[in-house]
């Protein structure tokens, strides 16, 4: 989705939800000068205001092992030992760590602390800090949000800390490292249930603190314990919530918002045209890619053949303009986005292309066994080639997509029909195997390609059909695929070109087997405006990426911007 | 002019003053204008509905010319996908008048059952369907319709309209068990009952045909109901039947207001408005026939003196 899915109005709540938007609206009144021009606050006082996609009121919750917690929890007030950046494939940068060596054929992990590094209330930080936070991990499981398999952690010294695991973990080293927020010991060792505490008064390490928090908006302020000298250059950073993408439209439109991300249609004539100097976006492409993925278990599309039939009868660049308002771009065969992984595909497959061409699909379902019945359709022991996509409900992108691809397809004597689902239905469905072909996205972050390719083909990740897969929905299964990303599991990371000639077997057999059916890269489009805040990621300088939905990325931007004049 | 007696909506027995002259009957009724204005406005979209997407070959067709203006070659622009809003908004009547009828069919079907049989039986059934319809009225609409929405997987047109009508039927089953309480306890009820008439001919033949200007307003109105309902639940993306309001949701979801693409989204809203206006004229003059006091007099001179104050 290009767009925050759900953000709807539920009848009845409107009214209220008006009375909280105008009472927003004053205070932002009184906060921001009006219109477009430059803020008069002073430089070093002034305030980045940002919405992330909340349509609800705030409720304070600053735990970093709550799923509920508030935006910039993770980065901006706590941080994790190393930080990797989603905008460029093995850009690996210390944070709370300096360094780290694995022992034990990786089921230990060994980081070096940054020295002189204090907590939010002028206590300092420890390696005592880091073991209690991954023992947290392993003594309340609830708090082990990215399932990690910690078995103990000790502080050898005041820097350095032993983290060890019950297997071999140089694939989740972005998970331990970059995805676990460190806590301090003095608070959280008198915290009863760490998963549930609201933690209303957070005390981190992060370069931000909370000042305040209202159902309407929150603000963090610069901490001044900061161990990054002379960060974060900003005063402070406001979060404001709107109930709907238009609302906030307009907000930005006005010059109220200075950092957000999203869906604009025609955006250089909604947008950029209205303040060419200062109203920049990004469109930031290499967070998913959306396909087609097919039931590989059953008819009809167990058949390689049909599956390619059906990719060439989809035209791609019609449906990014007319589906995705041009912004898509189009996917590779290998299943990865590029320019993300480009390091990591194989040479002969970095330029490869799925074609467009309605005689070839009909060829290769001939070639098949298939033959054009009276009524346009292809069809094979009296059974017409026909199937039904699940989608979810109100996501119009897709819908618009699969309206285009029906016609695609009929031109090629392939039928296509659409249901459209609740998400926790679809959900379901996708987890048991419940469809002929559903439309979702593939997605995964990491330094390399190994855990998008798990998620997406490893045997072990999917289930036979009835049964919850976690991820695989499409029941991909090959044994060549299977040993490589084992092969890679007991490969140091470090080890990059090891690792890369195990997914070049990868990508060979995803390449020739085509399992699902990539439609486009994803599009996510991020607005921010350089009138009052410069320094923002931009495809030449991507030092984070530009989204202002999650760490760790929010944070690593946030520290790094820079107030004009 | 003479005095006469009349159970108003709420079932109370109120004194009215008639001019024997006016007084309308159903053929009186087809000459007043609000009557002919509505009846013209709804056949219309019927026939629209009803015909015209046998005329129109594809609707869904999608094509390169993204957000056109209205021209020859598009009577009323086309969509950001290329669709030509012409044909989206005459299939869609279809999608819309089919949940308004099936709504209103189902809910003025229930309500009756539940209104009038509780109302003649009375005693425990009174008091049981009573209640049933009560904790139904009570029941917060459009929410419990999302709610049901969601949980169903599919949704046709039929069953969006099927779950609306279980949602709408409790309001109208009131009015009519109140107006039951008032025409079961006359003189003629009474002799039928006297004479040995079954319940089920005695409600058929005695009691709905009193009913029966009442019923048509409901029925009009719960109409009127199912299709603003539908069109508000597709607006918020629960729809998926075809319908006007699937067409706002996507105006909606591609920035057309934004945008200035005003031929996507005004159409269809001024369909609904215009088909609602016509339904609601209907129900006005049907309503005067239930209540002569809501009656305009043509004029002045016409007007009785004491009319409405009993």
């Amino acid at each position: 989705m290009a767009n925050f899915p759900g953000v709807t109005v539920m009848g009845g709540r409107v009214s209220r939800r008006l009375l909280a938007l105008g009472a927003a609206g004053i205070l932002l009144g009184s906060t921001v000068a009006c219109g477009g021009g430059k803020s008069s606050t002073a430089a070093a006082d002034r305030i980045l205001n940002v919405f992330s996609g909340a349509n609800t009121g705030f409720v304070a919750n600053f735990n970093p092992f709550s799923q509920n917690s508030l935006v910039g929890t993770d980065s901006m007030l706590y941080e994790a030992l190393m930080y990797f950046n989603g905008g460029k494939a093995d850009d690996v940068q210390p944070q709370l760590a300096t360094a780290y060596t694995f022992g034990d054929s990786g089921k230990s992990l060994t980081f070096t602390l940054r020295d002189g590094v204090k907590w939010s209330d002028g206590q300092p930080f420890s390696a005592q800090d880091v073991a209690f936070t991954f023992n947290l991990l392993k003594d309340n499981t609830k708090t082990n949000l990215q399932g990690l398999p910690v078995t103990g952690a000790t502080a050898t010294d005041q820097t350095h800390v032993t983290v060890t695991f019950s297997q071999p973990v140089y694939t989740r080293l972005m998970l331990i490292a970059g995805r676990t927020w460190i806590v301090p010991e003095h608070i959280w060792s008198k915290v009863t249930d760490a998963s549930a505490y609201t933690n209303d008064k957070p005390v981190g390490t992060g370069p931000f603190v909370v000042k305040s928090v209202s159902p309407q908006s929150y603000l963090y302020a610069r901490n001044p314990h900061y161990w990054d000298a002379g960060k974060p250059k900003i005063a402070g950073i406001r979060f404001h919530q709107y109930n709907g993408n238009d609302s906030a439209i307009a907000a930005l439109a006005a010059g109220q918002l200075d950092w957000t991300g999203l869906f604009i249609a025609d955006i250089d004539k909604q947008y950029v045209a209205k303040d060419s100097k200062d109203n920049k976006y990004l469109n930031e492409s290499q967070l998913y890619v959306t396909n087609l993925i097919p039931n590989l278990a059953k008819a009809p599309f167990n058949d390689p053949a049909v599956r390619k039939a059906v990719s060439l009868a989809i035209d791609r660049d019609q449906l990014i303009k007319l589906a995705f308002s041009g912004y898509g771009k189009p996917a590779s065969p290998v299943e990865l986005p590029r320019p993300l992984y480009d390091d990591y595909i194989k040479p002969e497959y970095q330029n490869l292309t799925l074609p467009y061409n309605q005689q070839q699909a009909e060829q290769t379902l001939q070639q098949a066994g298939y033959t054009k019945g009276a009524d346009g359709f292809y069809a094979k022991g009296g059974k017409r080639l026909s199937f039904t996509v699940k989608v979810v409900q109100g996501y119009s992108d897709y819908i618009s997509a699969l309206q285009i691809m029906t016609q695609e397809l009929k031109s090629a004597g392939i039928e296509l029909k659409t249901q459209q689902e609740s998400f926790t239905a679809f959900s379901t469905d996708q987890q048991t195997g419940n469809f002929d072909v559903i439309i979702t996205n593939l997605y995964a972050d990491g330094p390399n390609p190994y855990s998008w390719y798990e998620r997406a083909f490893a045997g072990w990740t999917t289930k036979p059909l009835g049964q919850e897969a976690g991820s695989n929905y499409g029941r991909f299964r090959d044994s060549t695929v299977d040993q490589a990303l084992t092969a890679i599991q007991a490969l140091p990371p470090d080890q990059k070109d090891a690792i890369k000639a195990q997914l070049f077997k990868a990508e060979d057999v995803i390449v020739a087997q085509q399992p699902y059916i990539p439609i486009q890269q994803s599009s996510a489009l991020i607005e921010y405006r350089t009138n009052n805040f410069t320094n923002f990621p931009t495809e030449q300088n991507h030092y984070a990426l530009a989204t202002p939905f999650n760490g760790p990325d929010i944070g690593i931007v946030a520290k790094n911007l820079e107030p004009v004049g | 002019m003479t005095i006469e007696t009349q159970a108003d909506v709420t079932g109370e027995t109120v004194p009215v003053v008639v001019p024997r002259t006016r007084r309308p009957g159903w053929r009186g009724l087809l000459r007043s204008g609000k009557l002919r204005a509505g009846l013209g406005i709804v056949l219309f979209f019927a026939l629209a509905g009803l015909i015209g997407p046998l005329f129109v070959h594809d609707p869904e067709r999608v094509s390169d010319d993204q957000l056109f203006g209205p021209s020859a070659a598009h009577l009323l622009g086309t969509t950001n996908t290329g669709q030509d809003v012409f044909k989206l908004l005459v299939v869609s009547s279809r999608g819309s008048l089919t949940v308004g009828l099936v709504t209103g069919v189902l809910a003025t079907l229930i309500s009756i059952v539940i209104g009038v049989v509780g109302a003649y039986v009375g005693n425990r059934w009174d008091e049981g369907l009573s209640l049933f319809s009560n904790v139904f009225l009570v029941l917060p609409g459009l929410p419990l319709v999302i709610l049901v929405t969601d949980y169903l997987g599919s949704r046709g047109a039929a069953m969006i309209a099927v779950i609306i009508a279980l949602t709408s039927w409790a309001g109208p089953a009131r009015v009519l068990r109140a107006q039951t309480m008032s025409v079961r306890g006359r003189d003629y009820v009474d002799a039928a009952r006297v004479s040995g008439e079954p319940a089920w001919r005695i409600i058929g033949f005695e009691v709905l045909p009193n009913l029966l200007p009442i019923i048509a307003a409901q029925f009009i109105f719960a109409v009127l109901g199912g299709i603003l309902t539908e069109a508000a639940l597709a607006f918020l993306g629960l729809g998926g039947s075809g319908s006007w309001g699937t067409m706002l949701y996507f105006a909606q979801n591609a920035q057309a207001l934004s945008l200035g693409a005003w031929w996507w989204f005004v159409p269809p809203g001024l369909c609904i408005a215009v088909l609602g206006a016509g339904l609601a004229l209907i129900n006005f003059s049907l309503d005067e026939l239930i209540n002569p006091r809501l009656r305009v007099p043509r004029d002045k001179a016409n007007r009785p003196a004491t009319a409405g104050t009993p």
